[in-house]
């Protein structure tokens, strides 16, 4: 059985479930329930806890962060250490995502670039470079002039590289027609962000004739378009960042869905 | 003479008084070191200290005049330092919120920082390391080296 652990009950949770859903089989993968009232990373500990005496070996443990940094309240580097140990203890494969935040899943996507509008493209093809060749796009006192343009015109108050990275996508999604909207908050994956996601044919269901032949039929340019949420999911897990988190633990399970 | 710190490398290197071999690569601005007590983190800053003060018969064969090592005394020279490695022990104890920001914030300078908890400074797991005795060196040892956490 995989068990996976997220920080909360936003779009990364929803993405991962529904990634389990398309690499793995039913009945295989158990999302765990989050500590009910409470969110963040704080609360990761009591959630590998709530159901690390049930765990047997061969099982596997997956956690979910939405931002991999170490800060005063949270040790990302001292959790992943001692699961990493107690996992071994007892015979369970453990992993974790590997990129920074979950904002970069979508900014390292090449088809981000070719579907937005924004006019701050060079910060965005900039942005996903960086992540995609593994080098820091964020130093706050150094930062690329393509990013101080995109901070300086928008107005954005931008405390850390989650906060850019974020208002980026934002950004840069608020500029695609279609339902392709990320924000930080909200069930993301089911509303104005289901084109990344969801099956073309349901997506449709909640749109009208026109808005089908002028956004749809007319103006997309997404390469999964008229996809399922299977190729969706898995072309995005081909061309970004993603492959080394998916690669690295649900496709190896399952080799026939490469 | 030679730097006990290699700006373009970004390593420590160098031999005391007592053959102890210091060979340490450090990580990006900032390197975070954590561990248990007595695995050199302050024999580190002790030998150091003595190569920047001609205190030991090394001194002759290295200089560390692009080292700072932030101690209670000259804590209030740590925002006129340029082009420095600054080496902080007991970081949670002498840094304080406004110069853990100082430090997030600052370009001019790289940091190893040794501290027993997060105290802020914002770091993924891939610049936290632990100093190991190998080979007859001492080294430092990161656990994680991920693509995405840089």
């Amino acid at each position: 059985m995989l068990y996976i652990i997220t920080e909360d009950s936003n779009s990364a949770r929803d993405f991962w479930s529904y990634a389990a859903g398309v690499y793995r089989i039913p009945g295989t993968y158990f999302m765990v329930p989050l500590i009910k009232g409470r969110g963040g990373n704080t609360t990761l500990k009591e959630q590998i806890n709530s159901i690390f005496s049930g765990l047997k070996r061969d099982d596997e443990l997956f956690i979910v962060f939405d931002n991999i940094g170490v800060t005063k309240r949270f040790n990302s580097y001292d959790l992943i250490m001692k699961t990493s140990i107690r996992c071994a203890n007892i015979g369970v494969r453990f992993a974790y995502t590997k990129y920074y935040c979950f904002e970069e899943l979508y900014l390292s996507y090449n088809e981000l670039l070719k579907l937005t509008d924004s006019k701050y493209i060079e910060a965005l093809r900039y942005v996903n470079s960086c992540i995609n060749h593994n080098t820091e796009y964020f130093e706050i006192t150094r930062l690329d002039k393509r990013i101080t343009q995109f901070i300086i015109d928008t107005g954005h108050t931008i405390r850390n590289k989650e906060h850019l990275a974020n208002e980026l996508l934002v950004h840069a999604t608020q500029h695609i027609r279609g339902k392709f909207r990320i924000h930080k908050s909200g069930n993301v994956f089911d509303h104005n962000g289901k084109c990344w996601i969801h099956d073309c044919k349901y997506v449709r269901q909640s749109m009208n004739e026109y808005e089908i032949n002028s956004v749809c039929i007319g103006h997309c340019k997404y390469s999964c378009k008229n996809g399922d949420m299977r190729s969706k999911i898995i072309h995005l897990n081909h061309n970004s960042l993603l492959d080394r988190s998916l690669a690295d633990f649900f496709l190896c399970q399952n080799p026939a869905n490469h | 003479m030679r730097q006990v710190y290699n700006w373009e490398n970004n390593t420590i290197h160098f031999k005391d008084k007592n053959e102890n071999v210091f060979h340490m690569q450090l990580r990006g601005r900032i390197t975070i070191v954590t561990g248990d007590s007595a695995t050199g983190k302050t024999l580190l800053c002790s030998r150091l200290n003595s190569v920047k003060h001609d205190r030991n018969i090394n001194a002759q064969r290295y200089k560390a005049d692009n080292v700072f090592i932030l101690n209670e005394d000259n804590i209030d020279k740590l925002k006129s330092q340029r082009n420095k490695l600054i080496i902080i022990d007991r970081a949670e104890i002498l840094l304080d919120d406004d110069m853990v920001l100082y430090i997030n914030e600052d370009p001019g300078n790289r940091y190893l920082i040794f501290a027993r908890k997060p105290i802020g400074i914002e770091a993924t797991p891939n610049h936290f390391a632990e100093m190991q005795f190998v080979d007859g060196e001492i080294i430092l040892h990161f656990e994680f080296d991920v693509e995405g956490w840089c």
